[in-house]
């Protein structure tokens, strides 16, 4: 296993997903920052530029998650990172906009281990970013 | 017609269009009338060929629908959408109505003329007088027509007077294969018969005008009431649009403590958490599982304010210093366990009284508390106070009388200006109160809430009439102040007498609680009501 693996940035208001996600990823050497709101989460993006981002959809206002990921697909200096949505709001189906979603994947909550890890290898593969082999 | 382009529904409330519509028909119905007097002649010279008409009455039939096709080009021109589009409403509306005067007065010597050629005075078409007169009252103003009416009598009486004077000769009969009767040299017949005929053409004009009237007035009693109910669709859609974003908001905000436990206890059973670490996953579930427990309560206390008749709180007197103290008890050692001290600032004035049910303030004053205890880190303060104050702007329904401020001041993290929706945006209209929305200090902080206290202090507030004041700066602290109308007891009095007069006109008595003048229900009883209103609301 590599020491520095592939770096996740989590931007979700609830800390128990945090915690969970951190305790799934971690043993696999998967390094993680943690950010509860949009605008810090921005910063921490520009600032570290990780190699994926993973976005609550609903953070201080129902649609934030959304808007943020549009923002960050407008600015050339962070478009390309890859970006995987997470809400309970439903089945991707479910999205507004859910058509042309500014996301490469969409991960509906409850998030399992089984579930996170397939969906961040697949993106990150598709991204030809470093992968962990598990 | 091609009235695509037009905006129908002004056109119709200015009456233009409606009115065009009319005359097309009458356009279209002269149309008719021609070709039913070409076959008629046709007939006549199959059926009597000895009889003989002047060369003139086909040429006037002729000349009429010649006309006619005039008419017809400039309807078209006034039904152009850009013409519509360019003159202004009035001005549309003036020229539809000289256009059907043109016409009514144009007919009128058409069929004059027709008379003359095909029995004078004595023509049984004459009874087409009265059909225009019936035009007239339905397409122009009073006015208009009462001239048409003149300019019709003015024309049979001169047609009728020309022929008994000799002037208007020779004489056609309507039935040039019957013996003439002569009628038409008669002093005596021509008199009644123009007596008649004004008679006939007045009243006509008179009693299609009152009838034209009433249509008129139930036209725009229709058209009011279908511009009202789509307006009502509309609100309609958009309430529903609203509730149904809020229903599905309110779904995910339970559903991700939800989610959460899920994922925990799934860390748990996949090994992902040690054996000695299960414990804090556990603790974490449970605390998870009181957030979306505390989630359905808040919703639930939502909805039974929303479902309440907000005519209870003009019924209702609550004590403030008494709430106040209701709602400080248990708050006040919560504070304390925190490490913030707690200060109540009760109103000088003893029995100082808002009117507003007494249990919706108190969960709106136990909302405000717990937000500032719970965004106030220790050590700091929180500072509960009421006054009475006069009214400055007066919160609606409130008049210019004194009001009642309640004002909850923390110490805390404060909310930024953003989230409160910019410097303007300081009242109860400030997104901060809008149903599960947070702010961004909060979330950063990583205090729990379920989005919804401020919502339900807004909805309660709102309803008795008053409203709320924010004024916050991120690392200074909030301060939210609630005006209420006051109640005093001489106010309540005139009130509660007013309201028995109502419900007693209209029959409501049974849906409103008895005014409660005296003292508010004692506070040992909330808790009972508080689960009657749940178990209500499910």
């Amino acid at each position: 296993m590599r020491m520095e693996g592939p770096h996740i940035l989590l931007i979700d208001d609830d800390r128990d997903i945090h915690i969970a996600v951190d305790a799934i990823l971690r043993p696999h050497g998967y390094r993680l920052t943690s950010c509860w709101t949009g605008p810090s989460g921005l910063a921490e993006l520009r600032r570290s530029q990780p190699d994926l981002l993973l976005l609550d959809i609903m953070l201080s206002s129902p649609t934030e998650g959304l808007d943020l990921a549009r923002e960050i697909r407008g600015d050339p200096t962070i478009s390309a990172t890859p970006i995987v949505l997470i809400s309970s709001i439903g089945r991707k189906a479910h999205l507004p906009g859910r058509t042309e979603l500014p996301a490469d994947d969409y991960l509906e909550k409850p998030l399992t281990a089984e579930r996170l890890h397939a969906c961040i290898d697949r993106v990150l593969r598709a991204h030809g970013r470093l992968c962990i082999d598990r | 017609m091609t009235a695509a382009g037009i905006q129908r529904s002004d056109l119709f409330r200015e009456g233009a269009l409606a009115s065009l519509m009319r005359l097309r028909w009458f356009v279209r119905m002269r149309m008719a009338m021609v070709g039913a007097a070409l076959g008629a002649l046709a007939i006549e010279r199959f059926v009597a060929p000895e009889a003989r008409r002047p060369v003139q009455l086909i040429v006037i039939v002729i000349a009429t629908a010649a006309v006619n096709l005039v008419w017809i080009a400039v309807s078209r021109w006034l039904a152009n959408g850009g013409h519509f589009a360019a003159a202004g409403h009035g001005q549309t509306v003036q020229r539809v109505r000289y256009f059907a005067s043109a016409q009514v007065a144009v007919d009128l010597l058409l069929l004059t003329l027709i008379l003359r050629y095909a029995g004078g005075a004595e023509s049984v078409l004459a009874v087409f007088y009265l059909f225009h007169m019936g035009i007239g009252a339905l397409l122009l103003k009073p006015v208009q027509a009462l001239m048409q009416c003149i300019w019709a009598v003015a024309l049979y009486s001169g047609l009728a007077i020309g022929e008994l004077a000799g002037w208007i000769a020779p004489h056609y009969e309507f039935l040039p294969y019957l013996p003439s009767s002569g009628w038409y040299r008669e002093p005596g017949y021509v008199l009644v018969a123009t007596l008649v005929q004004l008679v006939a053409v007045f009243g006509t004009l008179y009693f299609t005008l009152r009838i034209a009237r009433r249509f008129d007035e139930q036209e725009g009693h229709l058209r009011r009431a279908l511009d009202s109910l789509r307006a009502s669709r509309r609100a309609i859609q958009e309430l529903q649009a609203r509730r149904a974003r809020f229903m599905s908001t309110a779904a995910h905000q339970l559903k991700s403590p939800l989610a959460a436990i899920e994922t925990m206890a799934g860390l748990i059973r996949d090994g992902y958490v040690k054996v000695d670490a299960a414990q804090q996953t556990v603790e974490g579930i449970i605390r998870r599982c009181r957030e979306a427990m505390s989630g359905v309560t808040e919703l639930l206390t939502l909805a039974r304010v929303q479902q309440a008749d907000p005519r209870r709180h003009q019924l209702a007197r609550s004590d403030v210093a008494r709430v106040l103290r209701h709602v400080s008890t248990p708050r006040e050692a919560e504070a304390r366990r925190k490490g913030l001290s707690y200060v109540l600032d009760l109103p000088a004035e003893p029995g100082l009284a808002a009117r507003i049910d007494p249990m919706d303030l108190a969960d709106c004053v136990d909302n405000l508390v717990e937000n500032a205890i719970k965004y106030t880190p220790g050590p700091g303060q929180v500072r509960v106070a009421a006054r009475r104050a006069a009214a400055r702007r007066g919160p609606e329904g409130c008049g210019a009388g004194d009001i009642v401020e309640i004002e909850v001041t923390d110490t805390g993290i404060g909310i930024a200006e953003v989230d409160l929706g910019g410097a303007a945006a300081r009242s109860m209209h400030s997104p901060i109160f809008d149903a599960y929305r947070r702010g961004n200090a909060a979330l950063e902080a990583g205090i729990p809430g379920s989005g919804l206290g401020l919502s339900i202090v807004r909805e309660v507030v709102e309803q008795a009439g008053g409203d709320v004041e924010v004024r916050s700066q991120i690392g200074t602290g909030s301060t939210f102040i609630v005006r209420l109308p006051m109640a005093g007891d001489a106010a309540q009095g005139e009130f509660a007498t007013e309201m028995a007069g109502d419900t007693q006109a209209t029959g409501e008595a049974a849906l409103l609680p008895p005014p409660s003048v005296g003292e508010f229900p004692a506070w040992d009883a909330p808790e009972e009501r508080r689960s009657s209103a749940a178990i209500d609301a499910s």
